[in-house]
């Protein structure tokens, strides 16, 4: 298997953009930008903390050097996968939706994910986790996988979101799960 | 609207097989072709090995074969699927059943039939778009799989695991590429 690299940056991403790494790096000019977006843009929920959320950051993307999108994610114990995941999250400047930004992002954000739970065997992070929407996802939500990401259907939440699921190639299970 | 999936953006490299197909043995396709061949084989196969449940008729059984595994002309294997509505996923997938020869086991026939039936099934599917097929789904016995059962994704059909049944084993689907949500 190969395993994952993780991009400082990826200047090659499409439409322009240039993905930044920001999980677990503290880089206070990501973490600004992106406070900046999301109070600008009124994008969290009221009772979440831009200074905390931007703890979370996975990757942002720029365009002419202004973050126009971003991915974030907590880890969750999931119970219905009985493992540890990257619970997903994406948010995108209304100007900027048709910019393919959160596709940009999809490949970067899996990387430097993997990348880090292979470094950290201890926090058994198994993979990735999405709520989707799919009201927002158009035609793309009827991909049952997606390619990009490996994201695939595994389920519904209660509310009808799509539930979707990637493993790292690395993960094992624990043997009293498998 | 969310992207287009059409667009050519970069896709990650999936991993390898994670058990190679065995080259000594020969699939013969089953999926409603009636092959009255096959089906005697496969009657005579399980009727040999009694490993059926006592309220199953292999007739009946015969009617769901994928696959049959044959080695030197002999079956050594079957794979049999019933079309099923999976609640969980809403939409309709294969689930698979596979049986190898206690003396064939280890010979990489449960792997090798089970790529291949895949690929017969998804062929199937895309051919007749109004049974609405969606996938391939497998309950494990985690007795028959040692270390695999660990591995959460299986690259050589697609497997992953997307949860447990109440009794604790494993529930495996792998997508059809042309298949789209409702």
């Amino acid at each position: 298997m190969t395993e994952p690299a993780a991009p400082d940056s990826s200047p090659a991403a499409p439409d322009g953009l240039e993905i930044r790494a920001a999980w677990r790096r503290d880089d206070p000019q990501i973490e600004a930008d992106a406070i900046e977006f999301w109070k600008r843009l009124a994008l969290l929920p009221p009772d979440a903390a831009p200074e905390q959320r931007a703890k979370e950051l996975i990757a942002a993307a720029y365009r002419d050097g202004r973050l126009i999108a971003v991915s974030t994610a907590t880890i969750e114990w999931f119970e219905h996968l009985r493992a540890r995941f990257a619970v997903l999250r994406g948010a995108t400047d209304p100007a900027h939706r048709r910019s393919r930004a959160q596709l940009a992002l999809a490949v970067p954000s899996r990387q430097v994910l993997e990348r880090w739970a292979l470094d950290h065997p201890e926090e058994k992070l198994a993979g990735g986790l999405a709520f989707v929407e799919t009201a927002e996802w158009g035609d793309f939500a009827r991909l049952p996988v997606w390619p990009e990401s490996d994201l695939a259907l595994i389920g519904y939440t209660t509310d009808g979101r799509q539930v979707r699921a990637a493993w790292f190639d690395h993960y094992r299970l624990d043997d009293r799960t498998a | 609207m969310g992207p287009d999936p059409k667009q050519g953006d970069p896709v990650r490299t999936p991993p390898q097989r994670l058990v190679e197909p065995a080259t000594d043995l020969d699939m013969r396709p089953g999926w409603r072709l009636g092959d009255a061949q096959l089906e005697a084989d496969a009657i005579d196969y399980w009727r040999r090995l009694g490993n059926l449940p006592a309220d199953t008729p292999p007739e009946t059984r015969a009617k769901e074969l994928v696959a049959g595994c044959y080695r030197d002309g002999s079956l050594i294997g079957v794979l049999s699927a019933r079309a099923v509505p999976l609640e969980l996923l809403r939409a309709r997938f294969f689930m698979l059943r596979s049986s190898v020869a206690p003396e064939a086991r280890r010979g990489h026939a449960a792997a090798t039939m089970a790529y291949y039936a895949r690929d017969h099934l998804e062929r199937w599917a895309a051919d007749h778009p109004a049974e609405k097929m969606a996938g391939i789904a497998a309950i494990l016995e985690s007795r028959e799989l040692a270390g695999l059962g660990r591995v959460p994704f299986w690259p050589g059909t697609g497997l992953r695991l997307a949860g447990y049944t109440p009794d604790g084993r494993q529930i495996r689907i792998s997508w059809f590429r042309h298949y789209r949500l409702d």
